[in-house]
Parts: C-alpha cells; sequence; structure tokens
C-alpha cells in the first residue's frame, strides 16, 4: 500500500521511517511503501507526477516550499490549502486523506472535515505504529469483505 | 402693611391739607365777616341778627362740603361763639392743645389739625387762626368727616394695595423672566450636554454666555467634558494596545503549544518499542540509533521550554541585569571552553583572537549565555572540517566580539528574519532539524538590556557567517 506522508519536520518523517521499519520487520507482507513530501510546493509535483497512494497523511503546518522566506506566521494555511487541492482532483477519489497534526484545537478540526478530510489525528496523541497498524486492519477488513469475509 | 400704613397716613395728610386752599378762602371769608362781629361784640356787644347770620354762613359751609362735619369760631380762650350747630355755642374747645397739632402750611394761612376726642368720639379738627397784627384773637374750627375721610383712605389704601400687588406682579414677571434667562435656561443647557455626555458624545459642550457663577460652571463643565474625552481616548487606546499584547501572547502560546508536541511526539512514537516490547529484538545499531533519537528528542523539548520561559519573560518586560565589572576575555575563553569538546567531535577548528584586559561593567551570566548561543549556532550550522573564530577587540569605549564560521552562511532572506521570533532559517532547519527558532531572538534582546547590539551578516549561502556582539565597556543604566 502507497502512503504518502507530506510533513515539515524531517525528524518526524525519520520516525515514520522508523516505525515502519519496525513493522516490515514483524509482518511481513505488510508491504506499506511509505514516501514522504517536506512541503507544498514539492507535495503537488509528488501528487502531479505520481499515481494515487491509497493514503495520504497531511500535516496542516506546511510551509510552502520553493525558497519561500518563513515569516513568523505558522502556515496553516499550506495544509488546508492543499487538502482543499486534493479533494476537488478526481484522480484521488479513492484516497484516504488524513489530516495528522499537531494543530490540537477544535477550529482545526472542524474546518478539516469541513474540507473534506476523512480522519483527524493528533500527532502527539498517535504513535506512527499504532496508525500503520489500524491502517493495515482497516485493509485486512475491506479485502475481507470484499473477498466474502474470513 | 406698614408700607401701606405710612402711605395711607401721609396721603390723608395730604388729603386734609389739600382741603385747606378750600376752606382756607371760605375760612378767610367767614374770618373776615367774622371779625367784624368779634371786634364789635368786644366793643359793642353782638346782636342777635349779627349772630345768627355767622352761624348761618357757616351752617351753609357745611352743608356745601359733604367733608365738613362742622365748624365754627371761638375766641382767643376756646369759647364757642359762633357754630354751624347752633347748639354747641358756649362750648369750650382746648385751644392750648392746637397748636401742638400738626401744621398745614395753605396758601396764605397756616392750619393746625390735630384728633379731637369729644363725646366719646374723635374726629380730625382743622383750626385756622384769627390774627389781627400778630395776636390770635380767636380760631376757627373745621371738623372733618371721619367716614368719609376713612372712605377715602380705604379707597386710597385700596387702590395702593392694588397698585403694588400689579408692581409686585410685574416685578415677579420680570424676575421670572431674568431668572429663566439667567439660571434656567443656562441649567437646562448644562443638563442637555451633560446627557449628550452621558451618552457617549465626547465633543458635546455647554455654551452658557452669562458672565456670572453658572456660567463659570459652564467653564468648569466644559473643562469636565474634554477632559472625559480625552482620558476616554486614552482609554480606547489602552485597550486596544491590551488587546494587541493579548492577541501576541494567544499566538505565542498557540505556537508554544504546536512546538512542544512535536519532541513529545517523536519521543512517543519511538517509545512504542517499548511498550510493544519489541525494542529488544533490534539490531544493536538500530537500537542504538532509536536511543539517540529519544535522547535528542528529550533534549530538545527542554530546550524549547527554556527558550520559551526566557522569551516569555523577556517579551513581558525588562528582565533584571546584575552588574559586576568582570574580564571579558577570561569569561569568553571559559564559554570556548565549554564547547571545545562539541567542536572537536565535529571535527571544528577553533580560533581565539583574545587580547588580554578587557574589563567590562555587566551581567556576566547573561552575556555568557548570549556568546554561548553564538557559538553553538555556529558549531551546529558549519559542517564538519571547519572553522569557528572567536574574535575579541575594543573600539571607541566598546567591546567587539565576533563569531566567524566557515558554515552554510545565511541568504538576504535569511538575514532579514532570523532575529525574528520563531524563525529559523530553511537551510539551518534542514541541517539541525528541530530548533525552537528563539535562540537569536533571545540573544538581540538580552543585548539590548546591556545596551549592547548584535548583528548578523554574510557572504550567501555557504560562505559562513560572521556574528557581531557590540557591548559597552561600561554599562551606562
Amino acid at each position: 500500500m502507497k502512503i504518502l506522508l507530506i510533513e515539515d519536520e524531517s525528524l518526524i518523517r525519520t520516525l515514520f521511517e522508523d516505525s515502519i521499519y519496525y513493522l516490515e520487520e514483524m509482518k511481513p507482507g505488510s508491504q506499506i511503501e511509505l514516501s514522504s513530501a517536506p512541503d507544498y510546493f514539492s507535495a503537488r509535483s509528488y501528487l502531479a507526477e505520481q499515481p494515487a497512494p491509497e493514503v495520504i497523511l497531511l500535516d496542516l503546518r506546511l510551509p510552502r516550499g520553493g525558497g519561500l522566506v518563513a515569516d513568523d506566521q505558522p502556515e496553516k494555511e499550506y495544509g488546508f490549502q492543499l487538502l482543499r487541492e486534493i479533494k476537488a482532483n478526481p484522480k484521488f477519489s479513492k484516497t484516504a486523506v488524513i489530516v495528522l497534526t499537531n494543530l490540537a484545537d477544535r477550529e482545526s478540526e472542524i474546518q478539516s472535515y469541513k474540507l473534506g478530510a476523512d480522519s483527524f489525528l493528533v500527532k502527539s496523541r498517535v504513535t506512527p505504529q499504532e496508525f500503520f497498524e489500524n491502517i493495515l486492519q482497516k485493509i485486512k477488513d475491506i479485502s475481507g469483505k470484499t473477498e466474502g469475509g474470513e | 402693611m406698614t408700607a401701606l400704613s405710612v402711605l395711607s397716613v401721609a396721603y390723608y395728610f395730604h388729603f386734609v391739607g389739600a382741603l385747606i386752599p378750600a376752606l382756607e378762602s371760605k375760612a378767610v371769608a367767614i374770618g373776615r365777616t367774622v371779625r367784624i362781629p368779634i371786634e364789635r361784640s368786644l366793643d359793642v356787644g353782638l346782636t342777635k341778627e349779627t349772630l345768627f347770620g355767622v352761624n348761618e354762613r357757616l351752617a351753609d359751609a357745611v352743608r356745601a362740603y359733604p367733608d365738613i362735619d362742622a365748624m365754627y369760631v371761638t375766641n382767643e380762650e376756646g369759647t364757642i361763639i359762633f357754630h354751624s350747630d347752633r347748639k354747641k355755642i358756649g362750648g369750650k374747645i382746648n385751644v392750648g392743645k392746637i397748636r401742638k397739632g400738626k401744621k398745614i402750611d395753605g396758601e396764605a394761612h397756616t392750619a393746625f389739625t390735630k384728633e379731637v376726642t369729644e363725646d366719646l368720639n374723635t374726629h380730625r379738627a382743622v383750626y385756622l387762626p384769627i390774627t389781627r397784627e400778630e395776636t390770635t384773637e380767636g380760631w376757627i374750627g373745621i371738623n372733618l368727616k371721619d367716614e368719609s375721610i376713612k372712605l377715602e383712605t380705604r379707597t386710597f389704601a385700596l387702590r395702593a394695595l392694588l397698585g403694588m400687588l400689579a408692581a409686585a406682579l410685574a416685578a415677579w414677571f420680570v424676575a421670572s423672566r431674568i431668572i429663566k434667562y439667567l439660571i434656567i435656561d443656562p441649567l437646562a443647557i448644562l443638563e442637555t450636554t451633560a446627557t449628550q455626555l452621558a451618552r457617549g458624545n465626547f465633543t458635546a459642550r455647554a455654551f452658557v454666555l452669562t458672565n456670572d457663577e453658572i456660567g463659570t460652571l459652564a467653564e468648569t463643565f466644559n473643562f469636565m467634558a474634554e477632559e472625559i474625552r480625552i482620558s476616554h481616548k486614552k482609554l480606547e487606546q489602552n485597550i486596544e494596545t491590551l488587546k494587541r499584547l493579548l492577541e501576541a501572547k494567544v499566538e505565542f502560546l498557540q505556537i508554544v503549544n504546536h512546538q512542544l508536541r512535536t519532541p513529545v511526539s517523536i519521543m512517543n512514537g519511538y517509545l512504542e518499542f517499548f511498550r510493544r516490547g519489541t525494542y529488544k529484538t533490534l539490531t544493536p545499531e538500530k537500537q542504538d540509533d532509536i536511543q539517540e533519537k529519544i535522547i535528542a528528542a528529550f533534549n530538545q523539548l527542554n530546550e524549547i521550554i527554556e527558550m520559551m520561559m526566557e522569551a516569555f519573560e523577556i517579551e513581558g518586560g525588562h528582565p533584571e541585569m546584575a552588574e559586576e565589572t568582570f574580564s571579558l576575555g577570561e569569561e569568553l575563553m571559559s564559554v570556548i571552553k565549554e564547547f571545545e569538546d562539541a567542536a572537536k567531535k565535529k571535527n571544528l577548528n577553533f580560533e581565539k583572537i583574545i587580547p588580554g584586559k578587557i574589563n567590562i561593567l555587566s551581567d556576566k551570566k547573561h552575556l555568557k549565555a548570549i556568546v554561548s548561543n553564538l557559538i553553538d549556532n555556529a558549531i551546529k550550522y558549519t559542517p564538519p572540517g571547519g572553522k569557528i573564530t572567536i574574535d575579541l577587540s575594543e573600539k571607541s569605549n566598546r567591546a567587539i566580539i565576533r563569531v566567524i564560521d566557515t558554515g552554510i552562511g545565511l541568504t538576504r532572506e535569511d538575514l532579514a528574519t532570523i532575529f525574528h521570533k520563531f524563525v529559523r532559517a530553511p537551510e539551518g532547519k534542514k541541517m539541525v532539524p528541530g530548533g525552537s527558532g528563539l535562540g537569536l531572538y533571545i540573544t538581540r534582546k538580552i543585548a539590548a538590556e546591556l545596551n549592547g547590539s548584535v548583528m548578523a551578516e554574510s557572504g550567501g549561502r555557504n560562505l559562513g557567517s560572521t556574528f557581531t556582539l557590540e557591548l559597552p565597556i561600561k554599562k551606562i543604566k
């Protein structure tokens, strides 16, 4: 399964990679392919060039990328902007878009769902391992159902 | 009532006095007629006819004048020798008291008037003297009717009363006009203005032009209104300032909250290995790796917490700066020493250009902290094999500390923003993820508190950076 992680903190990206490493170790055949993009621009190029992933993990606090100077404001708007664009694109109609952020306020949550997010997760509350487990479980359930139960 | 009685008495006498000219002529005529019989009577005795004639004339006079009750003639001793009422002839009046009465000056003669009591009746009498060559030989007495006088007096009193009433009404009317103009209207103006002020119109003013106490009150009132307007404006400005400060604080907290969650997420994520008991299944290299990452995340968390508090306090006001004299060179050396290991690990070369004696009066702890920040940054952002130079010099009473590295350098955009709160240069962020973005912000603030300054220069990407810290040798507070 292809998962695209759009996250600007490199340490978090590393954490996810390490967590998958563990999964792949412990669960042979999980076959999770994790790609990542650190900002809005690079995420857009990836999504434009690559086939649609099954899951997109999107951080709200996303810098624009492309050489823009950071300012004092948290760049909330690019996360939402990207969310809007992904949801508007029919290419990703089958893709689960999960907002994975540390902006744990209700406003962000409401806004995310409004813009079409499938789920809203707070990074400091969910570990990558838990997340992957859930994902794999869900896929198992779905494929289990389509295959006529197990 | 006193005025009334005074007026009526005055009029009374005036009235009586007005009678005199009329009576005078009659009296004179009668006197002239009478004198001859008196003379004759003294000489030859009075004849019946003569006597009767005089009495008749007196009676005529009384009939002619409705105000006269009786008229009579007395001799010098007061015996009545002629009377309009013949029955009264022979009576006596007290002539001694006549001259004690009120004197009335007629046109040609002087009369006397007094109240006379006779048969339990009191009436007013007027006496004209009959004189021959300055000797008073007798008196002509005229008794006036009380009622008519009383009526006249009453009528006059009534008229006087009405007049006074009218005058009082007129005065009242004028007074009320005056009160309206001077008091009611100005007070109404003040009331309207006060209502306006209460409604929030702070430009309302009372336009009272009278030059009296109320005018002064209005002036004072207007001063008060102006003060209200000014302080209201100040209040609004203060509220605006407070609002902005509050918003800034809220934003700060939001960023703090967010920034703290990142290292927490990382620690949490790696601790999952421990929770699931899979840590021991990892290879030793992987174990070390994960261990390092957890520690790094923890340190990052710590650093962010420390920096947050410092920045919060600095923003809130002016932190206390201590003052002591110390050798700048010595303290710099001790800071450098603390970083020597880290530099060595990264294979970085330290070059120190520190002359011996530069003494400074400043806050040792804070100064060392900001120099540490600069050196720490230099080490962080210089790739292995690079060089870090620390240079101390003195120029025109200022100490100049330069930290020069051969690291990743700063672009023009970086230079414009790295001293801002929470800003990290993107290149630096890539190289060293997980910083708070507050280091240089705090450094600059503290430098300012020490009456110094810090600035950055760079030739550009990968051309190294120079951070210059300037401080006054003598801290003037």
